[in-house]
């Protein structure tokens, strides 16, 4: 069966101001900190998405799910916690200078990138980047959200917080698979009716294997409930999946025109 | 179904809220969670911190503010550190921006330099005399502008350099522009641009640059040179007021000896000097410093004067008022200088000429400056294919013989002349110059002349006469065209009348309308001039055509011929 599912061509659009309220911006030039307010653009949601990931994913790797849960239910010392992570600043030779330079924000682009590879090394976990099923899911949460909510009184955005909705994972899996790969054409022998049947058989099919190995990761971006709903249509119910990415692909198609992303 | 985070509210914080809160993206209910939470547990703060650049991509005011806050507290510290870094990065900027500087520098004065080397050497070599090389020179150094970093001694030298090329530009397009065109226009002759372009880049050279005061000389003596060549032109080939050419010739050369008192181009530069003023240069006029032109003698006479000063010999008498008093003297004095090179003893040769045409009225001294010359011009070899030299050294040959009319006897004169008639002879068959032509005209013209006069005396036999009419018509398209032969009127008069005897045909002769007039005019000429024309006009007294002409019983009369 056909679905019509947006594919995710528009994450790649950077060069886009999203038609929202202003947004306050503060910069930093100089060592001054100054606000000004401006249209957010696609560039930024797609680079704060990554970001997200990026530190959600070193929480991870640092044990912070874990600890906070068990701080939360009190079940854990904090000493426990912050002799965990003496032991990884020693084992990545962070110094005291080091930890506070990154406090600071300091020397940021080498941290992000080299401390989750070195936190995965020390965490014997293969998989040491967030995927892309997680920036494609949380980008389009965030645009959802931006399309959906006012802006604050101060002209800002806020998430409330928790976890992805489980309609932008779906939403995210198959969009990733419907986009065109460089350079992957279809044989030009093979009729245009089979190709469109053989291909749409395809996404899916990768749309569902993409599904059920983030399944099997660590599931950073959603709750329980959710992880569990996914488990179970994945194995009774493939069709709901689709369906599911259908409907936020029309509510999406709506937004990124409003928005002005597409036209 | 809701797009809505599925667990808010009341549920606990997730690593997702903290993440979100440090991305500054948490709402502000969600931010007041997870504050009581790294309250309670500090040690949470550091997997918050702001290493995504929470600062620069806020999207909720909290979060902005907790960044704001974090960054106040930080401040404290942090400034120090950041005025410190003010200075370490003022301080490679300002190294960076000398290093940058001194780099471009050197680049900019090496390109220079180089530029300059690499044409110093093409304007050395042969390529110098290839047109395409010169251009390619002279449009590198014309590349060359003065900048900031150039150093006066580099701009000199390109000044210099770009001056020589020039000037050899000027010897090969003065071969082939013909001065003939501009007789009319002569500022706009382009060899004569060229050397004015010359002279203004190295006008305001030091005294103590003698490599640029050297081409500066050369670049006057070219023009001086040139301008005294469009000056013959304008007389001898176009019949145009010419004194103003001599006059700028003789200022030309005037400035170049001030350039280099004492250069390679001093003899030259005299030579120049001394047949402009010689030829009618006094008589000329010179463009005032306030436009407009100013006769020449008074702006010429008192330098002249002073070179005469500055020249070694004899006490000068000092009330010199006019060319014609001074002319003598300091020929005299110029010709005692010093000769060691080929281009001095060239010059030396054409001083000792204008002199002696200068002495022409005292046969003695002429004879000696003439004889001095013509020792010059035995003294050098190698010279066969110099015109100049060729041309020079036959003048000085002619001049001595026409010297000799009325002071020494016909047969001395006429083997004197013989020797520059052989001569011219023997050059024009080597080199084709209209210059040659001429001089090889008034020798042979005059020799005819005397000839007749001796074939009538019984010294020559008639077929000398013949031999010489004959050459005389080939030289002139049978007695047509003397152009630049410089023959008086009366002289061409009676040419043509022997030949007009020759062959029996009256109308080959061309009247004695100009020999009248010139018998007129004898009464104020020298004594010595006056016995030549008796002796010329006697011989003619037998003559069937100028028996026949009306003007010649008169002109017998008034010389006293029976």
């Amino acid at each position: 069966m056909n679905y019509d599912i947006l594919p995710g061509d528009w994450w790649l659009i950077r060069q886009c101001e999203l038609k929202t309220q202003s947004v306050l911006r503060p910069r930093r030039r100089r060592g001054v900190t100054t606000v000004k307010s401006r249209q957010l653009t696609m560039a930024e949601l797609s680079e704060t998405a990554a970001k997200l990931c990026f530190r959600l994913h070193s929480m991870y790797l640092q044990g912070v799910p874990a600890l906070l849960k068990e701080l939360q239910q009190d079940s854990l010392p904090a000493a426990q916690y912050g002799t965990r992570i003496r032991e990884i600043n020693r084992r990545l030779d962070l110094g005291g200078k080091r930890i506070e330079k990154l406090k600071q924000g300091r020397d940021v682009q080498r941290f992000t990138v080299d401390q989750i590879y070195k936190l995965a090394v020390l965490q014997g976990v293969s998989e040491p980047a967030p995927c892309v099923l997680e920036w494609g899911a949380v980008l389009t949460w965030l645009l959802l959200h931006l399309g959906s909510h006012p802006l604050d009184a101060g002209g800002t955005v806020g998430i409330p917080g928790g976890t992805v909705p489980l309609e932008c994972v779906i939403y995210a899996a198959c969009a990733m698979c419907l986009i065109d790969p460089i350079g992957a054409k279809q044989d030009a022998s093979v009729s245009a009716d089979t190709v469109v049947g053989l291909e749409s058989a395809a996404w899916q099919r990768r749309a569902l294997e993409v599904c059920e190995q983030y399944v099997n990761r660590s599931r950073l971006l959603m709750g329980q409930a959710d992880f569990v709903r996914l488990s179970e249509l994945l194995e009774d119910d493939p069709a709901e999946v689709f369906r599911i990415a259908q409907q936020c692909s029309e509510r999406l198609r709506l937004l990124l025109v409003r928005l002005g992303v597409r036209r | 179904m809701s797009f809505e985070s599925a667990e808010s509210g009341d549920s606990p914080i997730s690593a997702m809220d903290l993440a979100l809160y440090a991305e500054g993206l948490l709402d502000s209910a969600g931010c007041a969670r997870v504050e009581g939470l790294l309250q309670r547990y500090p040690q949470l703060r550091g997997c918050c911190a702001g290493w995504s650049g929470v600062d620069a991509s806020v999207l909720s005011e909290d979060g902005r503010g907790v960044a704001t806050e974090r960054v106040a507290e930080l401040g404290m510290a942090e400034r120090p550190v950041s005025s410190r870094r003010n200075w370490v990065s003022l301080s490679a900027a300002v190294l960076l921006v000398t290093a940058v500087v001194a780099a471009w520098r050197n680049a900019e004065a090496g390109a220079f330099d180089a530029t300059l080397s690499v044409t110093e050497r093409a304007l050395q070599s042969a390529g110098a005399e290839l047109p395409i090389e010169l251009q390619r020179s002279r449009q590198s150094l014309e590349r060359l502008q003065k900048s900031f970093w150039i150093s006066d001694q580099q701009m000199r030298r390109r000044n210099r350099l770009l001056a020589e090329s020039i000037l050899a530009q000027v010897g090969m397009e003065r071969k082939h522009v013909s001065p003939l065109e501009f007789a009319d226009r002569p500022d706009l002759y382009p060899p004569l641009e060229l050397c004015g372009q010359a002279v203004a880049l190295l006008r305001d050279v030091e005294s103590d640059d003698v490599q640029s005061r050297e081409v500066l000389t050369d670049a006057l003596c070219t023009t001086s040179e040139i301008r005294g060549w469009l000056a013959a032109v304008q007389r001898f080939q176009r019949d145009l007021p010419f004194s103003d050419q001599y006059a700028l010739s003789a200022a030309a050369a005037l400035d170049g000896l001030r350039a280099a008192p004492d250069g390679q181009h001093r003899l030259m530069l005299l030579n120049l000097l001394f047949r402009a003023a010689h030829k009618g240069g006094m008589d000329g006029r010179l463009p005032a410093a306030g436009g407009g032109l100013v006769p020449a003698e008074p702006v010429l006479l008192p330098q002249l004067r002073e070179l005469l000063l500055s020249l070694p010999g004899d006490s000068v008498e000092t009330a010199v008022n006019d060319w014609k008093q001074l002319s003598v003297p300091l020929g005299m004095a110029i010709s005692r200088l010093p000769v060691s090179s080929f281009q001095d003893h060239l010059a030396m040769m054409g001083i000792c000429n204008t002199l002696g045409m200068r002495l022409r009225a005292e046969h003695l001294p002429a004879q000696l400056v003439l004889q001095q010359g013509i020792q010059l011009a035995e003294q050098v070899s190698g010279a066969e294919q110099d015109l100049t030299f060729q041309l020079t050294y036959g003048r000085l040959l002619g001049n001595l013989a026409d010297n000799m009319a009325g002071s020494a006897s016909i047969p001395d004169e006429l083997a004197q002349r013989e020797k520059a008639v052989q001569h011219f002879r023997g050059v024009t068959r080597r080199m084709v110059s209209q210059e040659l032509q001429s001089e090889l005209c008034w020798v042979t013209a005059r020799q005819l002349l005397l000839l007749y006069v001796a074939e009538k005396q019984g010294l020559q036999p008639a077929s000398r006469v013949d031999e010489y009419l004959g050459a005389l018509k080939q030289i002139t398209d049978d007695l047509t065209s003397f152009e630049g032969a410089q023959m008086s009127l009366h002289e061409i008069e009676l040419i043509r009348a022997i030949h007009a005897d020759r062959e029996g045909r009256a109308s080959l002769g061309q009247g004695l309308v100009h020999s009248a007039r010139a018998a007129e005019m004898e009464s104020r000429g020298s004594i010595a001039d006056q016995e030549v024309n008796r002796r010329l006009f006697a011989a003619f007294r037998d003559s069937a055509y100028c028996c026949s002409q009306p003007e010649f019983a008169s002109i017998l009369k008034m010389y006293g011929i029976e």
